[in-house]
């Protein structure tokens, strides 16, 4: 029975790509902590701590060799920069083209806050036009509001 | 009659009616003709009628194994369990788009139903015109483009099977359906909205476009939580998110929802943000469209991309179409919107326009972190990557803010501040640096110190809230507070869910900033019978064993657990560690077994196996804390939005037993 099933394990490993039958290294938290930050390069949007493709396997096994080496994280992540190029950091660096994703947030909040001091600029321009006007809507809005305190809410 | 032949004749008469609602609707908005509106109301229903049949023979076909049908050829096969083939028309584009268009015609429908009660008969020829016109999209696509009923002239003996990933859990049947009820949902605020800009009345829609957008919105939120259950019990790498292109295309629409949800509470109560209520929900709708387009283009790979196909170019054009549209009405209302009044920043609305702000940049940041690695591209052709830990990085300081001003916002008055209102916020400042100061000296990080300082700095504030309203009715009425309790979340439905909804938020926040933290992975390779010593937990190989299994191979490692210390609590069991082996896939799939806790969560993972003597196996193991909390959190958000829907008349008990979609 065990011969079969190993048997037909193998089929499934030959039909899929090829795997070594010998045990892969042990691989600390600290890894996996690297593994995270790179990209796995032929995968479709997963790093290479979490692919199992066999590029990512042996990324995580240079990762561990390179920590036993005593090597830092930054001297690990330069390995695979010289090799890959920027591309293989999941955090891009923070200059050239990819600088302005850093900025993104205070350039959508100052884009969003500049159109709202617009907006307000406009409404009160506006405002001061037709002061002399009580728009209908309004009326409508005042009346509802009168009879929803008076129901107490 | 064949289901292919029922499927196609009913998904041309969907377009066909379809495009006659269009046209009635438009002839009665032209020509204010009572007859033409009630016309296109009841092809409605006719619509979703030929929808739901053009579904159900899909169904049919994929149940009776007609591999004369393409989809069914391509997409299923004789050995899938019944419950396979029941999900499997949404596990393959042609099918999806299928659903898809079979719920907008229920949206429609139920829209219909709403003529000359809410909505009014100066809207509601632009509202259904609206939904028509993108309902003639979908089923135009499916007929021109990504047919599911195609013939296959030669039908195979059997077909090439289901995608593993989805057959693989449970999950699937749920999760893709309540996305799509979210997605297609936000079709009918955005209808409201150009029926409003068509109309000339600014005002009137909020109301009951706001109560539409939650429904979606409440959809989208249980989608969102349910696929990153999915995601944390499949994909085998411990984590929920992470920021695919796939999962931002979800919280795009879901940010913008948000931020509407918040600002069109302004505009209920003071009239102002029209313009800026119309943009929210335009891009809302838009976003759906441009995530669709993302995912089915195959323009951005992803794991998660199931349903990618020639349809690209469409979606692009339905996209920009939708955007010219509802950015060309806006144009012309906000030059005639007036509103009275300004807004001070130290006020509710001021809140809530903040809050907006903030979930408006965080939309800005992930549509553009998603898009830039493919502008890079095409202008330098350099490749460049930004993924999950940009995300994180970026996401924590708008979390923190937009968590302040969660706790802030409903504590303030409208208008202006009062007095008393210091002393709340006093106290709620206080709560954060307490829950600060007792995470650092725990020897916590900082971030997750401020996220459990955040924490109670907004349980405080809806404490203070609440019990501030207990107490006064309590005087007032004579009555005893857990009475007073009970009539105020009766009669104040929506302050009460909203705060039941925010709980769950600042309960999700903490969960997040502990699992992201705190999450250690660690892999080891174990002779049989062999004991891994690591994390207060002693973990042993018993054996390697075999399955076939209908529509798949197993390998299970079955492996038995102790807890040595504090540190691996209730971890102690045995657990089937599997990979199984699907023959349309190249690679094995790893299924986790979960230990959930509330404590830890204890995640194991058959990694690989000796193939020829079964001697050794190798082990991954991810210890992450307080995910448990983040489907606390999921459901709560859930059960807090159902209680604002709830109908009104109905008592507390009742919605407290509704049934949940999700979890």
């Amino acid at each position: 029975m065990r011969g079969l099933f190993f048997l037909t394990g193998l089929l499934f490993f030959a039909l899929a790509q090829p795997i070594p039958n010998t045990p892969p290294p042990d691989l600390s938290p600290q890894v996996f902590e690297i593994a995270k930050t790179l990209r796995c390069p032929v995968c479709q949007g997963e790093s290479a701590a979490e692919s199992n493709a066999g590029i990512a396997v042996e990324m995580r096994r240079i990762i561990a060799e390179q920590l036993a080496q005593g090597k830092s994280e930054a001297e690990i992540r330069r390995f695979f920069v010289e090799r890959y190029g920027d591309w293989i950091l999941y955090e891009p660096p923070a200059r050239g083209l990819t600088l302005w994703v850093w900025l993104s947030p205070l350039l959508g909040l100052g884009l969003l806050v500049y159109g709202l001091w617009r907006y307000q600029a406009r409404i009160r321009a506006q405002a001061q036009r037709l002061a002399a006007e009580v728009p209908e809507e309004e009326i409508a809005r005042l009346e509802a509001e009168l009879k929803r305190s008076a129901n107490g809410d | 009659m064949t289901p292919g032949l029922l499927g196609g004749l009913s998904l041309l008469a969907a377009l066909i009616f379809s495009l006659l609602g269009l046209a009635l609707a438009v002839l009665a908005q032209l020509l204010r003709d009572g007859r033409y509106l009630e016309a296109a109301r009841r092809l409605s229903a006719l619509t979703f009628a030929a929808a739901l049949l053009s579904f159900a023979a899909l169904e049919w076909a994929i149940l009776t194994d007609d591999f004369s049908v393409s989809y069914v050829a391509g997409h299923s096969s004789l050995h899938n369990p019944l419950w396979v083939k029941l999900v499997t028309p949404w596990a393959a584009l042609e099918g999806s788009i299928l659903l898809w268009a079979m719920l907008q015609a229920a949206y429609t429908w139920l829209v219909g139903l709403r003529v000359g009660k809410s909505l009014d008969s100066w809207r509601a020829p632009s509202a259904l015109g609206t939904l028509f016109a993108v309902q003639v999209f979908f089923f135009a696509v499916m007929v021109f483009v990504a047919h599911p009923f195609d013939a296959v002239p030669n039908p195979p003996p059997d077909g090439r099977g289901t995608n593993p990933l989805l057959q693989n859990h449970w999950m699937m049947a749920v999760h893709p359906v309540l996305m799509y009820l979210g997605f297609v949902g936000l079709s009918v605020p955005f209808a409201y909205a150009v029926a409003a800009m068509v109309a000339r009345r600014y005002q009137s829609w909020i109301v009951e476009t706001r109560w539409w957008t939650l429904v979606a919105w409440g959809f989208l939120t249980a989608a969102i939580f349910t696929g990153k259950w999915w995601s944390y019990e499949i994909l085998g790498w411990g984590g929920y998110w992470a920021w695919d292109p796939v999962e931002n295309a979800s919280i795009i629409p879901w940010l913008l929802a948000t931020a509407f949800l918040h600002t069109a509470q302004v505009q209920e109560r003071k009239g102002l943000f029209k313009g800026w209520n119309f943009a929210f929900i335009t891009l809302a709708f838009a976003a759906t469209v441009f995530g669709t387009f993302l995912t089915r283009s195959g323009v951005i790979q992803s794991v998660h991309a199931f349903a990618s196909g020639p349809v690209g170019a469409w979606f692009l054009l339905f996209l920009l179409g939708v955007l010219a549209g509802g950015l060309g009405l806006l144009a012309r209302s906000s030059a005639e919107i007036r509103e009275a009044g300004e807004v001070r920043w130290a006020s509710r609305e001021g809140a809530l326009l903040a809050g907006a702000l903030f979930f408006g940049t965080f939309a800005f940041v992930v549509v553009l972190g998603t898009l830039w690695p493919l502008l890079v591209e095409a202008v330098s052709g350099a490749k460049v990557s930004i993924g999950a830990p940009f995300f994180n990085q970026v996401s924590a300081p708008l979390g923190v803010f937009m968590l302040l001003l969660m706790g802030i916002g409903p504590v303030l008055p409208w208008r202006h501040t009062q007095a008393q209102v210091q002393r709340n916020l006093l106290a709620m400042l206080l709560a954060l640096g307490v829950g600060l100061l007792i995470g650092l000296g725990l020897g916590l990080t900082l971030g997750v110190s401020l996220a459990i300082g955040l924490f109670a700095y907004n349980l405080t504030a809806i404490w203070l809230m609440v019990a501030q309203g207990v107490r006064e009715r309590a005087r007032s009425l004579g009555i005893s507070s857990s009475q007073a309790l009970l009539e105020l979340a009766a009669s104040h439905k929506r302050r009460f869910g909203s705060h039941i909804v925010h709980f769950g938020v600042a309960l999700a926040a903490l969960a997040i900033a502990f699992s992201q933290t705190y999450r250690v992975t660690e892999q080891k390779t174990l002779s049989l019978g062999e004991t891994w010593q690591t994390r207060g937990l002693e973990v042993r190989l018993l054996a390697i064993q075999a399955r076939e299994e209908a529509n798949r191979f197993a390998v299970l490692a079955p492996i038995e657990v102790r807890s040595t210390s504090r540190e691996g609590w209730g971890a102690d069991g045995r657990y089937q560690t599997r990979l199984n082996f699907y023959p349309q896939m190249a690679s094995p799939i790893a299924t986790p077994v979960v230990r959930y806790t509330p404590y830890n969560d204890y995640y194991f993972v058959l990694m690989q196996f000796d193939q020829e003597k079964g001697q050794w196996a190798t082990l991954k193991l991810i210890v992450t804390p307080m995910v448990w909390w983040l489907w606390v959190a999921g459901f709560v958000i859930v059960l807090g939005t159902l209680y604002i829907l709830w109908p009104s008349g109905v008592r507390v008990a009742g919605s407290k037993a509704a049934p949940v979609a999700g979890d």
